[in-house]
């Protein structure tokens, strides 16, 4: 049972101070200095007609807006008065407004037959406003129970990895960047100095799109500049010796390393720069526990007159260090568009092994020459579901990523 | 990539070394390859595909004495002129144009240079001569044989031989059908025409890439060794023979040349390249002397002098200048490098699409949602058959591998609902949600499709319906700062009158209904559920 306060006993009679506002208005424009001398509660009066959208002021003067044919928070004051029922949602913004307040006397009257029931085992705002609690004997409870797990709504738990190596990249400098899954083989092999016979181009590792049938080129020169890199060389290198051909590098791919979107980057920008992005790749093979046909690629590049072979270790390094491998070493690998080629292994512990987490290497200058990038270009592209095999000893990617086990998802240590 | 497997005894007789199980397997990787194993006796490494100069035994214990300071510059490879020559006829030209020859005397043939022969010509077809279409070698006994040879093409149908691991007398096109290496004749199958070395005596040597015959069969007996490779490209192929007739100089073989066309081959004189230090130095931010330099190129199996490098002909992936500085890295170890803290300046500026996903994605968390992730390759059964939506025109692949993975999604949605019905046995209610990009087609773009950011999200409980989860969008969007229209929805995937569309300005951003009990049917779910799906990328990009 709810009845009036004092404030709203007043404003019952008188009438709210939004709506006496509103009386004043309806005879035209009002100053608001002659609001506030004509209305005692002026700043609680405008500032509930402007929430309301009733009125509005402009250089100091108040104007009507849209005046409600009736006040439902008034209507409610009456209502309360002759004890009828009211919405929720309007007790609340009486309560809010102290216009009216609990009977004392109901109160009262709970707390005391929660008493009469012996010992309390909840707690009840009757018996806080009461006072009465200070009379109750509570139940004992057993604190070392807690109970059942509950289960809360959670990341995935490769998205807490994903937004480590954002944070950790951000933090070093690096911008965002961003391409699309479907990709040219142009761009995904061919700017990569990816001869268009090699063997990881086979039809095994990549998927190639039917439909789309084909993409578009980039402007003529780059086309160009790429496909006498592949057949000629440039003045220090051999080149590939063969024939390039158009359609090959028309053909739209599931893109198979996000190493196509640096590459898309360093057509556009101005050394130096410092990229990134962590983000999906494809490859055409059978799922099983250790091979995904989309993964997730840590990709990025540092592009800077300045930079070298050590350069490119520090970078590599500082990474696993943030992400929690102490030791990090590295080992030669081959990529057909990096020469220093380098292997980074880090050490896990638990298994007492070193394992291989990716490529990384400096861009071959056939790769950037025809890109317009004459400076160093550092690159890697790492591998992110190994992260959390790794360092939570799950055997089979497979549970989280393509089965989605709820209770292993929501049950997954951090 | 290719696995090698060399026997432990082996390699250490070649190399003259003993080998520790420390060296083959910390240490040796450190040369440029990849350790698989140790067992009984055998080690395997995968070699990378720029070295098949190592996928053989005797490659690879000549890398090695080179990296273990055992031997040192280029080998220079005498060869003498055999006298034989190799005619070319032009009706290979459509078929497999390029041909090299070489012949090898003095050879003492016994089980392992067979087995080591065997190994090194498999994984060079397999890798560099792409399953023989690129390249094929052939390797015979000399002394069964009279040159001049020829290398033509025929009808398959006139030419007949016995071919090896066999004992009957067959044309071409039978080899294809009943041999065991008949497969590879898939290569010339658009050729009316198929390739085939005779000798003096019309005797058939080879029909590359597909088998050679008995007659030329190599044995224990052997002493002299006529190869042959074929294919479609001349510095491919030169490089092959290169790589396997200096192959048999490390088994103590003498080289000689055949005259192919008027031009004597193999060509193993080591080729030059000039090469700057500075360059290297700078890529390396090293401070070697020449001397210094050349110490360790050398290490690797270059020759040095007056600013030029010199390439042994087996190192046929030395492309560039760049490809002697890494080898000049290895030579000088990775692991000596003193690994420094990188300064190059930058601002770190993350993109607006992942920015707002985390803000979305932190919001429905607050909901009671769990995050899944489910692919992006899927099919057309579960995007659109199983949800009762029409058919659409969608990013559809070539050559999947697997049923799963005929297309590229559209909706989320379907991947949602598979997370139910792979976790019915587990606890309910069963909030999850997902944010992930689809592939829209879009000829406008270069790459004729758009990536698109949605979010999708269902409930699935005994007792759940409409009201459950609009709320949710609704209330979503208002924290977002986003109005919008909520319109009746009519589709096979909701139940009719329990499914709305939100519309924010002129664009239809995405739905929430019931999913409809036929589509529960289809996917075998035996809750209640309901969802919505919405374009992240829409919400964010409108300015209301």
């Amino acid at each position: 049972m709810y009845k009036l306060t004092d404030e709203g006993k007043k404003y019952l009679e008188e009438g709210l101070p939004e709506k006496r506002l509103l009386d004043i208005l309806k005879k035209g424009e009002v100053s608001v200095e002659e609001i506030n001398r004509e209305l005692e509660e002026s700043s609680i009066a405008i500032s509930w007609a402007l929430k309301k959208g009733w009125i509005e002021i402009e250089n100091g003067t108040v104007k009507l807006k849209k005046a409600p044919k009736n006040i439902a928070l008034q209507k409610s004051l009456k209502k309360v008065a002759s004890e009828e029922k009211i919405s929720e949602e309007l007790k609340m913004d009486l309560i809010e407004r102290t216009l009216i307040e609990e009977v004392r006397e109901d109160i009262v009257k709970q707390a005391q037959r929660q008493l009469e029931q012996g010992k309390i085992s909840n707690l009840t705002p009757q018996l806080i406003k009461s006072g009465l609690w200070r009379e109750a004997d509570f139940k004992e409870y057993d604190p070392t129970k807690t109970g059942k797990k509950e289960s809360p709504g959670r990341k995935h738990l490769l998205s807490y990895y994903t937004q480590e190596v954002r944070r950790v990249f951000l933090d070093m400098g690096f911008e965002e960047m961003k391409g699309s899954f479907v990709e040219s083989s142009f761009w995904n092999m061919d700017a990569l100095f990816i001869p268009q016979d090699h063997p990881a181009r086979d039809m095994q590792d990549t998927f190639y799109i039917k439909n789309p049938e084909k993409t578009d080129l980039p402007d003529k020169n780059l086309v160009e500049a790429v496909k006498d890199m592949h057949e000629k060389g440039c003045d220090k290198g051999k080149g590939w010796g063969y024939e390039w051909r158009e359609d090959v590098a028309r053909k739209p791919v599931l893109r198979t390393h996000t190493t196509a979107v640096s590459a898309r980057k360093l057509s556009e920008i101005e050394p130096p720069a410092k990229l990134f992005s962590v983000d999906k790749v494809f490859r055409n093979e059978t799922l099983d526990y250790s091979h995904l046909p989309e993964f997730m690629q840590v990709e990025g590049i540092v592009v800077d007159e300045n930079v070298s072979f050590p350069d490119l270790l520090g970078y590599l390094k500082e990474f696993y260090m943030k992400m929690g491998f102490e030791k990090i070493r590295f080992r030669p690998g081959y990529f057909p568009y990096t020469e220093m080629s380098v292997e980074p292994e880090v050490y896990f512990e638990e298994k007492d092994e070193w394992l291989e987490m990716g490529g990384a290497g400096i861009f071959r200058p056939e790769v950037t020459e025809p890109l317009g990038i004459d400076v160093p270009v550092l690159a890697w592209g790492l591998g992110l579901e190994r992260l959390p095999l790794l360092q939570r000893d799950f055997k089979d990617i497979r549970n989280f990523y393509y089965k989605n086990n709820l209770k292993m998802l929501k049950e997954a240590k951090i | 990539m290719a696995v090698v497997s060399f026997d432990v005894k082996e390699l250490e007789d070649l190399t003259g070394k003993k080998l520790s199980s420390d060296l083959l397997e910390n240490k040796i990787p450190m040369m440029g390859c990849e350790f698989e194993g140790l067992e009984n006796g055998n080690v395997d490494y995968e070699i990378f595909p720029n070295r098949p100069d190592l996928l053989s035994v005797e490659g690879f214990a000549r890398a090695l004495r080179y990296f273990l300071g055992l031997d040192e510059g280029v080998e220079t490879y005498k060869t003498t002129k055999s006298g034989q020559s190799l005619e070319i006829d032009k009706t290979v030209d459509p078929v497999r144009p390029c041909i090299s020859a070489a012949i090898v005397k003095n050879m003492s043939m016994d089980d392992s240079v067979l087995k080591s022969l065997m190994q090194v010509q498999e994984k060079i077809h397999k890798t560099f001569g792409r399953e023989r279409r690129k390249i094929a070698i052939g390797i015979h006994d000399f002394d069964c044989i009279e040159g001049p040879f020829t290398y033509k093409a025929v009808d398959p149908k006139k030419v007949e031989f016995i071919p090896l691991q066999s004992t009957e007398r067959m044309d071409l096109r039978e080899i294809g059908r009943k041999h065991p290496k008949g497969k590879y004749t898939e290569i010339l199958k658009n050729h009316d025409k198929w390739p085939v070395i005779v000798d003096k005596n019309d005797e058939v040597l080879s029909f590359p890439p597909v088998i050679n015959g008995k007659l030329t069969e190599v044995t224990e007996d052997t002493e002299n060794i006529f190869i042959d490779v074929t294919g479609t490209d001349q510095r491919s192929v030169d490089h092959a023979l290169s790589i396997i007739s200096t192959l048999f100089w490390e088994r103590n073989g003498s080289i000689e040349t055949v005259t192919v066309n008027g031009k004597e081959k193999p060509d193993l004189d080591p080729e030059e390249m000039a090469v700057d230090i500075n360059y290297v130095n700078k890529l390396l931010d090293l401070e070697l002397s020449e001397k210094e330099f050349a110490e360790l190129i050398r290490g690797m199996g270059f020759g040095y002098s007056d600013g030029k490098v010199r390439i042994p002909p087996y190192r046929t992936d030395i492309m560039h200048p760049m490809d002697i500085v890494e080898d000049v890295g290895i030579s000088y170890g990775y692991s000596n490098f003193e690994v420094r803290i990188p300064d190059v300046p930058g601002v770190g500026k993350q993109q607006k699409v992942e920015e707002f996903s985390e803000k979305v994605k932190e919001l429905i968390i607050g909901f009671g949602f769990q995050e899944v992730k489910t692919t992006v390759l899927t099919n057309y059964e579960k995007q659109f058959l199983k949800m009762e939506r029409e058919r659409e025109e969608v990013t559809e692949m070539e050559n999947p591998l697997s049923g799963d993975y005929k297309i590229c999604r559209k909706y989320l949605l379907p991947g949602l609902m598979e997370v139910i019905r792979q976790n019915q046995h587990r606890s309910y209610p069963q909030k999850v949600f997902e944010i992930g990009d689809i592939v829209k087609i879009d000829k406008d773009k270069d790459v004729g499709t758009e990536n698109r950011r949605k979010l999708g999200a269902l409930i699935s409980n005994d007792n759940v319906n409409y009201s459950n989860l609009a709320s949710v969008v609704s209330s979503l969007m208002d924290i977002l700062g986003k109005k919008p229209k909520i319109k009746r929805h009519k589709s096979g995937t909701y139940l009719e009158n329990r499914a709305g569309k939100f519309v924010l300005g002129d664009k239809e951003i995405g739905t929430v209904g019931e999913i409809h009990p036929k589509v529960l049917e289809n996917w075998g779910i035996e809750k209640p559920v309901v969802a919505f799906e919405l374009d992240l990328d829409l919400i964010r990009k409108n300015k209301s």
